[in-house]
């Protein structure tokens, strides 16, 4: 029996940092059309139940669009059970706005909640200050049968020592935002899977859901991560080393791109690393508008260091010398410090935009 | 082929007891930018080098430079390229060559050669004396013997035109930060610093239009907004909490209403099981009714139910006796017709007289008046016939037969052929192969064929005569014949009227007989007339017969009919003779019965489907609802009505929570808001920070490096200026901006609002004096590159005097494209 995890699908965000109005729009359909596309895999891939460990919804006013998208995904499966676990960004209202719930829509609430198919269950808590010292305490599973538990919270929030020995098989997790998994105790593992879209550059790399399919007679498993993602974040380091202007930094991030994978509808976050002389020239709103065609979106941002040592300006009988021997002898001050100081003098000096 | 290396003449003005801790004693250039193969020997004091613009002195420079420092690894500010590049030699060749220099007394030759990279360059330092190679400076000898680097030598020791040309308002102080820093230092240190400052201002927490105060502004407005929100959350929190409890009393009430739904089942149940009890009561009731009804038709019936066949019958029986009784009625037998028909009877007493004897006789009598028809026929025609056969007698005797001529024709044949065939043979017998001869023959053959011809002539006659004879007698014998068959019929003819009359006269006889039998004279002229009469009087007395008859067992069967009618209605309690009426109201009464009966059987029907179909024991118990539908309904349609309140209150309080929600969302967006511009307010600090860290760091730098060169620059312009000038009153002062002002008076005076002349002089000795500070201890050579060509002749004299003075210091390097400007 074959069961997607999938949680943190934040439907309806409104994804207004980075991305201009026109992007958002896209961006926020294209989140609910990940979400269709993850049910028609259900659909095809004979998925008993798709559970959604938290923050379904980003908002608590939800669109008329998202709301029917969700309901209708859910009414026309009727072979699909949606278990739906509501996290800290999730309200009622999605429930609330339904007239009757769905016979294949089952909840959970601050309580214990048990479903089962034969010799698996599926459980759930939503987790609140009322449950939160008594939630390990008060679970008990049975040890012959094939145990899911779904929870929203971070690990630490969640003590994961306090679920070892629960006879937990598989516990999803949602609320970060990236796919990862381990184990709880000899028994069992626990697994975000992540989020379905990346909305910001905390959250790069590939995107989806955790298909997890049981064998019902031996009550093993395996589980295994689905991307799904319509497009995909990534940060792009580029070593600048050595360069003195924008134009080099232009080669250099040429070099890179070509050297990866990345699809022109990706968001990718260019940072610009390495060392580079107090002269050099780095002009990241150039470099923006430079490579703006050839991703969905870019952005570039400068993290180089200063190639700066004392020796180097110990005899150099200027103003500049003498300021930055006098920055980089002064004690009180981090090694970020003199870098962004030298850099923002010698900015200063040679005239250019501080 | 090597070019023998060029040399010029450096003119040397010896100053005795002048000591340089380090001077240049020559150069060899291999290849350089443009310069090429060059020797250049270098004296003590001012070496002047007479050259037309564009002969390489800023190359020289470099060279001198180069073989000092070596090439920078990267490209200098502003440079169009890197200086390895720019000085590549143009027409190829080893890039690079010797410097012999003194330093301390010791003598050493510097030999560098460059490649494409730093790499490749090549380095070696020599004692001059040994030509041995040594360590005693690494590559980075400049820096070693100055303790300044590559770019703050290059920037001091070489003294351009502009330098010292008279420059407008400001142009001194410029030419001292260029001494400094050639482009971007000293000099720019107030734009520096005021940008730092504009900076710090439009980021400035204090500043009201600074970025950090006004965000600072709109983050306290945000954090005042979003607690504000704070009270929405408790509204959320509230009206979540009377939205439970509506939704725990709609629950409640659902579930009351669910107990009422169920008790309305129950009801209904009663309700459905009094309707049939009721329904079954009325259907037991009317059975009995029905029941009663056909006891009653059975009682009216005196107990016994008549069969149907038996009314039927008796029905037969009345309308049977209707129909005999009609007939008996219509049979007319008066006392005439009992006369007559007694007088009949004796008429025919004890005979049998039926129409087949009357038929008979009928017959008979026909017969005699047809065989005395015939009679008188036969009699008749026997005296026709016997007429007729005398007038016929020899008419058809045959004729005797007629002979045929054949038979004599043939025999004359016969004898005339065998005579010519005589004849003709006798004379054929003299006639020997003559043509008589046989002419004769001819003739004797025709006399045979003739012979022949007769002889079959006589044949064929003979045949035929006997023919005619045998017919003859055929005829003959016919004839006779029939004349005997016409007299035989007479005969019997005459024979038969005998018997015919004998026959009539029998058959008379007995019509006679049969008339008087019944009493009736008759002669054959009157038999048929009577026998009319008899068969009138026959059917008289078969009529009154019959009428008598009918009416005897008409009233024989009236008689019966009545009994077995009286008999059966009897059995119903009939007594009188009114049968169409009793026999009409007992076969109501039996319809009355069978109308009860099937009424009876329907309703029993009714009944036992009934009870099949039910449950009797269910219906018949008692109810379990304590409730009526109509109070439940009641109670509901109240229960309903507190639950529409209830919905009405959540939907109130849902819109509200939604508008509570949606607030949330705008926090939510405000928080996100707000984090963003704690985040660029931090940043921003931080900026600020670094700003005001750059800022003083640049200001502290600026004191300290101007405190170093400020009171050795003071005396050194002195010095230099009190040369020129030959004036030591004035008091000079540089300040920390490195800005020269004159003391007058007691009063600052910007050296700006000197003579044209005078501010050129003042920028002369400024850079001698910035150069007197850079090099406290080891003083560099100098190149001075025509820096006196924009001053007049009492200046220019001044200005020689002034390279006088530096000879005591300096080893210089003078470029001059005029002679006049030669030092002499």
């Amino acid at each position: 029996m074959k069961f997607i995890h999938c949680a943190d699908l934040h439907l309806d965000s409104k994804m207004t940092s980075n991305l201009s109005k026109q992007q958002a729009r896209e961006r926020k359909m294209e989140i609910l059309r990940t979400y269709s596309k993850m049910v028609e895999y259900a659909k095809n891939n004979q998925i008993r139940a798709i559970i959604i460990a938290g923050d379904m919804f980003d908002t608590r006013n939800i669109s008329a669009t998202a709301r029917n998208i969700v309901k209708d995904s859910i009414v026309s499966n009727p072979n699909i059970d949606f278990y739906y676990l509501k996290g800290n960004h999730d309200s009622d209202n999605f429930l609330s706005k339904l007239e009757e719930i769905p016979a294949n829509l089952k909840l959970f609430s601050n309580e214990w909640t048990s479903y089962s198919y034969g010799n698996i269950t599926i459980n759930g808590l939503e987790i609140d200050k009322s449950n939160e010292a008594t939630m390990y305490n008060s679970l008990v599973l049975d040890h012959d049968k094939y145990n899911i538990v779904t929870l929203h919270g971070q690990l630490g929030e969640i003590n994961l020592g306090n679920l070892k020995n629960k006879n937990i098989d598989y516990l999803a997790l949602g609320h970060v935002h990236e796919y990862q998994n381990g184990p709880i105790d000899n028994r069992g593992m626990y697994c975000y899977s992540g989020c379905l879209e990346g909305r910001g550059f905390d959250e790069c790399g590939e995107k989806g859901f955790v298909v997890l399919d049981v064998d019902e007679k031996k009550l093993t498993a395996s589980f295994s991560f689905v991307p799904c993602a319509n497009r995909t974040l990534y940060t792009l380091d580029v070593d600048v080393t050595g360069i003195m202007t924008t134009q080099e930094a232009v080669a250099r991030i040429e070099e890179a791109i070509a050297n990866t994978t990345i699809s022109s509808k990706s968001m990718v976050k260019i940072i610009l690393v390495g060392e580079v002389d107090v002269d050099c020239d780095i002009n990241t709103d150039f470099l923006k508008d430079r490579f703006e065609e050839y991703f969905y979106y870019e952005k570039v941002y400068d993290e180089t260091k200063l190639l700066i040592s004392f020796e180097e300006f110990e005899k150099d009988a200027s103003l500049k010398g003498e300021f930055i021997r006098m920055v980089l002898t002064d004690a009180e001050l981090t090694d970020d410090e003199k870098s962004e100081v030298i850099r923002c003098g010698i900015s200063a000096l040679s005239g250019e935009e501080i | 082929m090597m070019k023998s290396p060029r040399s010029y003449d450096v003119e040397y003005l010896h100053l005795a007891g002048r000591r340089y801790n380090l001077k240049l004693i020559a150069c060899h250039i291999d290849n350089f930018g443009k310069l090429s193969n060059i020797n250049i020997n270098f004296n003590d004091g001012v070496n002047i080098i007479n050259k037309p613009n564009g002969w390489g002195k800023s190359t020289l420079a470099a060279f001198l430079k180069a073989m000092l420092y070596g090439f920078d690894t990267k490209k200098e500010t502003g440079a169009l390229d890197k200086e390895r590049k720019i000085y590549t030699p143009w027409q190829g060749g080893t890039y690079g060559g010797t410097l012999d220099f003194e330093v301390g007394g010791a003598g050493y030759r510097v030999m560098r050669t460059f490649g494409n990279t730093e790499k490749s360059d090549e380095f070696h330092l020599y004692r001059l004396n040994t030509m041995i190679e040594c360590n005693d400076f690494s590559p980075m000898l400049g820096e070693e013997l100055f303790e300044l680097d590559r770019n703050s030598f290059k920037r001091s020791v070489f003294i351009g035109q502009l330098d010292c040309a008279a420059m407008p308002t400001g142009a001194i102080n410029a030419k001292l930060g260029n001494l400094a820093e050639n482009t971007n230092d000293i000099n720019n240190y107030e734009t520096a610093a005021a940008d730092i400052k504009a900076s710090m201002n439009k980021l400035s927490p204090n500043r009201l239009t600074g970025t950090i105060k006004s965000r600072r502004n709109a983050i306290t407005a945000l954090e005042q907004e979003l607690k504000g929100y704070q009270a929405a959350e408790e509204s959320i929190s509230q009206i979540s909490g009377k939205i439970k409890q509506k939704t725990d009393q709609k629950k409640e009430l659902s579930g009351i209403r669910e107990d009422y739904g169920k008790a309305l089942n129950t009801a209904s149940q009663d309700s459905r099981r009094q309707a049939q009890k009721n329904n079954y009561e009325a259907i037991c009731a009317d059975e009995s009714e029905k029941k009663k009804q056909l006891e009653d038709a059975l009682l009216r019936l005196g107990g016994e139910v008549p069969d149907m066949k038996e009314l039927s019958e008796c029905g037969e029986w009345i309308n049977e006796l209707n129909s005999v009784q009609a007939v008996e009625k219509n049979l007319d037998f008066s006392d005439d017709k009992k006369d007559k028909l007694q007088e009949l009877s004796n008429v025919f007493a004890d005979k049998s007289l039926d129409d087949a004897s009357l038929d008979t006789m009928q017959k008979k009598i026909a017969n005699i008046s047809s065989v005395k028809n015939e009679y008188d026929k036969m009699e008749l025609k026997l005296s026709q016939m016997t007429s007729l056969a005398m007038l016929t007698d020899g008419e058809n005797e045959p004729l005797s037969p007629t002979k045929t001529k054949l038979v004599p024709g043939g025999i004359a044949a016969i004898v005339f052929g065998l005579i010519i065939t005589g004849g003709a043979a006798f004379f054929s017998l003299n006639e020997k192969y003559s043509v008589m001869e046989i002419a004769l023959l001819c003739v004797s053959g025709f006399g045979l064929l003739l012979t022949l011809c007769g002889v079959i002539m006589m044949i064929v006659g003979i045949k035929k005569n006997g023919r005619n004879q045998r017919e003859y007698i055929r005829k003959l014998a016919e004839f006779e014949e029939e004349q005997k068959a016409k007299q035989i019929p007479i005969k019997e003819l005459k024979s038969k009227l005998e018997e015919i009359k004998d026959g009539i006269d029998s058959m008379e006889k007995e019509v006679d007989a049969f008339f008087k039998s019944f009493l009736i004279e008759a002669s054959s002229d009157t038999y048929q007339e009577k026998l009319f009469e008899l068969k009138t009087m026959l059917s008289d007395f078969n009529r009154l017969s019959d009428v008598c008859y009918r009416k005897e067992q008409a009233a024989k069967q009236i008689s019966d009919l009545k009994d077995k009618t009286t008999a059966y209605l009897g059995k119903y309690g009939y007594k009188n003779d009114d049968y169409d009426v009793a026999l009409s109201e007992l076969k109501n009464l039996k319809s009355e019965y069978e109308f009860a009966q099937k009424n009876y059987e329907t309703s029993k029907n009714k009944k036992a489907s009934f009870e099949s179909e039910n449950d009797i024991k269910e219906i018949l118990s008692p109810a379990e609802c304590p409730y009526t539908l109509d109070e439940l309904n009641d109670l509901i349609k109240k229960i309903d009505a507190s639950v529409d309140e209830v919905n009405a209150s959540l939907a109130q309080y849902n819109r509200q929570l939604d508008d509570l929600q949606e607030q949330l969302d705008v926090r939510d967006e405000k928080e996100q808001e707000y984090r963003n511009m704690l985040s660029l307010q931090e940043e921003e600090q931080h900026k600020y920070h670094i700003l005001e860290l750059t800022a003083d760091m640049l200001a502290n730098a600026k004191e300290q490096f101007t405190a170093r060169y400020m009171a050795p620059i003071s005396n050194g312009f002195q010095k230099y200026f009190g040369i020129l000038t030959q004036n030591t009153d004035r008091n000079w002062q540089v300040d920390a901006n490195i800005n020269l002002m004159m003391i007058e008076e007691g009063q600052l005076r910007d050296v700006r609002s000197m003579s044209a002349g005078y501010q050129d002089l003042i920028g002369i000795c400024m850079r001698f004096a910035l150069v007197d500070a850079m090099y406290p201890d080891e003083k560099p050579f100098l190149i001075l590159d025509d820096p006196f060509v924009n001053l007049d002749n009492e200046k220019l004299a001044r200005g020689k005097e002034l390279l006088i003075e530096l000879e005591h210091d300096y080893q210089v390097i003078y470029f001059t494209c005029h002679g006049s400007r030669e030092y002499k």
